[in-house]
Order: structure tokens, then sequence, then C-alpha cells
């Protein structure tokens, strides 16, 4: 659940006072209803005084959502069919024209198939290296701790630290890599990293797959839970490494590979960071993706707020579909 | 096929504790030997040890002509089942069966017959397109041997197979595992803490107690000259009563006193010198003289009943020594006798015991081991 829309969160705070109170009628009727639905047997005045109590206790939080969710998407919703600028003021009413100039936009499209891309090389690294690193991590070799937080602590760390310390180290002429290379007489492998299509489209799923160390942190979980009599039986069956790997192990973490693909497409919606910090999307576009199109959009001069905020729509309404995919999914696996 | 030899093999863990004290095991090819003792006894690491699952700090095993000390688990040619079965929840009963031969890359036809073989064997074929978690513990454990028989291997490790089953089908499993063993003819070594299942399934037991092993031989003569108070007690329910008494040389010879009454023991218990020993005797050889009719060879102890456990086909009656409570005879535990049903004992009466001196296993007193 999240948006990249910027501006709108801040100012809605305006209306939190009359939109709490005004809504909580109605959520109680919605309460009453449910209950006499689902649960008639245990009808009674104890169970009404209950549900007051547990809607007061709701209260805070329904609040703050009320404010921050429920406001923000609507404010976003109606922005996205006005032509205006971060003032908001004497605000255009163009109707559908932003979402019909946003599908005609080659780099908006582009945007979007990069955040799939991203996101499909950062499960593809999950899958493979994340998976790999866990398990080995875990079979209990030496020095393991020091390997664990050698790829946890990136993960943990604000991404657009990682990304600026990534940025800086590919950095043209005085970044670290260039550096290296050039003085180790490598210079013909010195590049611009940065600022040639290929390489700055390399250098960003290079950062995402760098930040493997949640899914390993998954994977470790679930293999510390799993039966160890399970290898043992497929070892004395005959089963060599890469086929404990292949046979056991990875068809037997497929809930966790559920739960490590999902996450990854959602936090590459949020990916902003990434590729602000290292590329700004450049170079000509080339690495963008939703959220720095439309915080470029957004940012930049001109009443171009409300088409920034039809883009925030559709990125707002892929996640929603992508949440609900995973709520399916976890859903399923339950069963 | 193969023999399974042991020489003084030990399992020391890096912080000094001694499961397994040197071990020398000599299995047959072909034969059906079953380790049991209680938890912790080392039975099951053993097992490991023989499998490759825990490393051997000392000695040496050999299966067939082969040092396997340092041998791969995957290559020792070994089958086991475990005591969760271990089957693979993610493959059907199919493929569970199918696992060795397709990582052993037989050709599909073969596996496809031997999977077909196996099924019959073990009545699964109904239940080929499962998975695991749709199967009972019985159809589990049957999917789990047959996994383990599908391989040939030269051996069988079985891993307390049967605890997780309810009783009825624990019975039924016992001896389909047993037919099952003859009928395929392999090496088979059987982990269990069940002096049942011991006594039931294998050509011979081995008894462990504290990672040394106590005495191996044939079920029957594991119950009948069990070479310690351990294995005198631990096998057999109820277990051999084990009483401390005194040797003495009364006028018929050496005696022993048990409730009061001197029991001469026969010829072959004679020599042993004077003092403390304790005394052993079955529940089954503890008899209701009321019923026994006149036999000379019978010593009567009296006894108290202290209470019975009516069990249908016979009673398990568990009695005091001496004719009257607080003898000093008859401290400790009660003693169990078994009596057959027509017994018409009742709790706190009096009752005439009869003893075949024959029946009585002495003890060393300090060390427990058999006088023999």
């Amino acid at each position: 659940m999240t948006t990249t829309a910027p501006g709108p969160a801040g100012t809605a705070s305006a209306g939190a006072g009359p939109a709490a109170p005004r809504r909580l009628p109605g959520l109680r009727r919605a309460g009453k209803a449910g209950r006499t639905r689902k649960t008639k047997r245990i009808d009674g005045p104890q169970q009404r005084g209950m549900m007051r109590t547990a809607l007061l206790f709701l209260l805070p939080l329904l609040a703050f959502y009320l404010v921050f969710y429920v406001f923000g998407f609507v404010f976003l919703a109606r922005t996205s069919l006005q032509r205006t600028d971060l003032s908001f003021l004497d605000p255009e009413s163009v109707g559908l024209e932003n979402y019909r100039l946003l599908f005609t936009d080659d780099r908006f499209i582009r945007a979007l198939l990069n955040n799939v891309v991203f996101a499909a090389a950062a499960v593809a690294g999950a899958l493979t290296l994340g998976f790999f690193l866990a398990v080995v991590l875990s079979t209990g070799m030496r020095g393991r701790k020091v390997f664990y937080a050698v790829f946890l602590v990136p993960s943990l760390m604000p991404v657009a630290l990682v990304a600026s310390v990534f940025g800086g180290m590919m950095e043209n002429r005085y970044g670290t890599l260039n550096e290296t290379l050039r003085s180790a007489h490598l210079d013909f492998l010195a590049g611009h990293w940065l600022t040639e299509p290929g390489l700055a489209y390399a250098v960003v799923i290079g950062i995402f797959v760098y930040l493997v160390g949640l899914p390993i942190m998954y994977y470790t979980a679930d293999l510390s839970a799993l039966n160890t009599s399970l290898l043992e039986a497929a070892v004395l069956d005959g089963a060599s490494f890469w086929q404990l790997l292949r046979t056991m192990l990875f068809p037997l973490m497929r809930t966790t590979h559920k739960t490590v693909v999902v996450s990854i497409l959602l936090m590459s919606f949020r990916a902003f960071e990434i590729v602000f910090f290292s590329t700004k999307g450049g170079p000509a576009g080339g690495t963008e993706i939703s959220g720095t199109y439309v915080y470029n959009y957004a940012t930049s001069p001109g009443p171009r707020v409300g088409y920034a905020s039809a883009a925030a729509v559709v990125v707002l309404l892929l996640a929603l579909l992508l949440s609900a995919i995973q709520l399916r999914f976890t859903g399923k696996s339950e069963e | 096929m193969a023999q399974v030899m042991l020489d003084q093999v030990s399992k020391t863990y890096p912080n000094g504790h001694v499961a397994v004290h040197g071990m020398d095991l000599d299995i047959a090819d072909g034969e059906f030997l079953v380790l049991v003792g209680p938890s912790g006894c080392g039975k099951s690491t053993l097992l490991r040890m023989i499998a490759g699952l825990e490393s051997i700090t000392g000695g040496e095993l050999r299966i067939g002509d082969r040092v396997v000390n340092d041998v791969h688990p995957g290559d020792r040619d070994i089958a086991m089942v475990f005591q969760n079965y271990a089957l693979y929840p993610h493959y059907t009963v199919a493929r569970n069966i199918a696992y060795p031969l397709r990582l052993a890359k037989r050709p599909k036809d073969e596996i496809d017959r031997r999977v077909r073989e196996v099924a019959a064997m073990l009545e699964l074929t109904d239940y080929l397109d499962r998975k695991p978690g749709q199967l009972s513990g019985g159809q589990r454990q049957r999917v789990a041997m047959g996994r383990a028989i599908i391989r040939d291997a030269a051996l069988f490790l079985m891993d307390e197979p049967l605890s997780n089953l309810d009783a009825k089908l624990r019975v039924q499993m016992r001896g389909e595992i047993a037919r099952l063993q003859r009928r395929v003819g392999t090496t088979m070594v059987y982990v269990t803490h069940d002096q049942v299942e011991a006594m039931t399934m294998g050509h011979r037991v081995a008894v462990l107690k504290e990672g040394r092993l106590q005495q191996i031989g044939t079920p029957d003569e594991i119950y009948r000259s069990p070479a310690n108070t351990f294995v005198a007690s631990f096998m057999g329910t109820p277990p051999m009563n084990l009483v401390e008494a005194r040797l003495r040389t009364g006028k018929g010879g050496t005696e022993v006193v048990l409730g009061g009454v001197d029991v001469p023991l026969p010829a072959a218990e004679r020599g042993y010198p004077e003092g403390p020993v304790t005394v052993g005797v079955r529940p089954e050889h503890l008899l209701d003289a009321s019923i026994l009719g006149d036999t000379a060879r019978h010593v009567r102890i009296p006894a108290i009943v202290e209470y019975v456990e009516a069990l249908g086909a016979e009673k398990n009656v568990y009695v005091t020594l001496g004719a009257i409570r607080g003898d000093a005879t008859s401290a400790g535990a009660p003693i169990a006798c078994r009596f057959p049903a027509e017994s018409a004992v009742v709790a706190d009466a009096k009752v005439e015991l009869a003893l075949d001196p024959a029946r009585i296993h002495l003890f060393d007193a300090e060390s427990g081991a058999a006088l023999r």
C-alpha cells in the first residue's frame, strides 16, 4: 500500500477534523450488518458492547487511514482530471485528457516497462543468487555471521544511501571504480557507467540485485524450519548437492518464492531512490521508472501536476492489483 | 546385500560427550538386527553413523568388504526409513518411490515398472497419484518402505519407523515389516525403544544402554538369560522382578531366602560364595499354588496381594513377599506375578506362590552382571 505521489499527503491534514467523525456512524452500521449476517448466534447486549469498544480502539488508526490514504487518494484522483501546478490555484478541469496523454507518452510506457524489467531482474537475482546464498549460509559454514551481515546490512540501510554510494562509485571521472581500473592499467574497462544507456541500465539492475539481503533472510528463516530428515533421506537416496538444490530445497521453498516475488514486485514500485540517486532516470529517460517519472513531472516547471497525478493514479492501481494477487497467493497457500 | 561389521566404533562429540563407546557388532548378510534401548542410549546415533549421517570418531565400520568410515552417505548403498518417514511433500507417491531411481538416471520404463511392482507389493497402487499429505499414517509408512526397497540397497536402516502409528496399526506393520524383510532378504538394522518390537521382529536383538552394548543374542536368549539386571528389567512386561537377597549355605546346599522361605538353588548355581546377591524371577514363573496342584520341584512362598490387574486371558498380580506386611524381605517395589484368568486372588488377601528354583536368575549385587 504505497503511493509515489508527492504532495497531497502533506496538504491533507487540513481535512482531518471534519472527515473522521462524519464517517463514524456509517462504519458502525456496517459493523452491525456484518455481525447479524455472520455471527447470529452470539448476538446480544454483551457482544454489542464489545463491538463498540473494538471500534473505539480502531478509531485512531481509522482516522489516520482516512486522512492519509482515502483523502489522499481522492485528492490525487481529482487532481488527475485537472490542469494545475503545485500551488493548486485556479485548476482547469480537463476530463480524461491527462490519461490520454499519459498512455500516448512512450516515456511513461518505458518507465512502466523498466519497472517490470528491474523487478524481473531483482526477482531472478533473489530466486537464484539469494536462494543459493541462503542455502550456503544455512549449511553452517565458518564465518556465516559475517556473511549474513555483509548481505543484510545494505538492505537495512536507506536505499537512497546505497544508491548514492553506487552512483558516486560509478561516476565517470572521479568514481572509485574507474579510478581503480585506471590505476590497475585497465583503462579500457573504465566506462561511462551512468551515462551510456546500456551501462546505466546494467548499473540500476546491479543495485536492484545487490539488495538481495531481504530475500536471503526470508529463505534462511524458511530453511531453518525445514525438516532436515527430508534432506538426509534425499542424500541417502543418492542426491548430489545440485540435485538437492533442484529437486528438494527449491521446490520446498515454494511459499517463500511467492513471498519474495510479490514483495520484490511491490518494492520495485517504490524503488524511486535507487534510480533517482544513481542515474536520475537518465540517460534520456533510459532508466526511468514510474516513481522518477512522476517526480520529474511534478517538480518540473509548468502546470504539470495534474498530469503527474494521473501517472501516480495508474501506478497506484497497478500496485493495488499486485497486492490483490499477493493476497490471493497467500490465501491459497494456507489452504 | 551385505554383512556389516562394527569394530570398536565410537562417537565422541566435540564437547567431550561420548554417545557410543567402542561398539563391536557383527551383522550377518540377510540378518534382521534390532537395536533396542531407552532413549539416549545411543541407538539412533549408532544407526546414523552406519548411514553416514553422523561421523564416526573412532573404530572401523565395514559394509560388505568396504571400510565406509569416510564414504559419503549416498555412496554407501543404504536405504533408510526415518521416524517421521521423511516423505517428499511436493512429490506424488509414485515420484517419492521413484526418486532414488530417477537420481540414478535409470530408463523411464524401468522406473515405471519398478514403481508398479513395489506399489503392488505394498498395496499402494491406488494411491500412486496422491501427495503424502493426503495419506494416512500407515500408508505414509508404506511409501517410506517403498522408497527404501525400490533401490535394492545392500542394507536397510530403520529408525523407530512405527513410533508414530497408533497401537493397532503398529501391531499390523510389525508383522508386515518382518515379512517384507524375509521376502527381500536384505540385511536390516532396526532401531526401536519398544521391547515388544525387539522381541517379535528381529533375528537378533542388541540391547544398548548409555552408549554401551549390554547384550546381543536372539530374542529368546535375551529373554531367558539376560546378561545383567538392566537387560533383565528392560525386556518383558511386566519386567523381571529383582529382589536383593543373601546367598547362604543351609542344609540343602546353597540357599537364598525369599519371603522368609529358604529356597535351595539347583546344582548348577551352587558354586557361588555366600553374601549379597540380586535375585531375578520373571512374573510368569511365580505361580498361584492353589491352582497348581502338588509338585515336588516348586517351593511355596507366602505373600500378600497388593493389587490385581485383570487382562482377560490372564491377571497381573502384584504382591509383597512374606506372611505379614512389613516383613523385612518385602521392602521395595511389589513383586509382579502373572496368573491365569481362573486364579481367584483378590487384593489384600494372602496368597501362596509356587516357584521352581530352576527359574531363578542370580545377578551380582554390585555390578548387576549375571552369575552363570
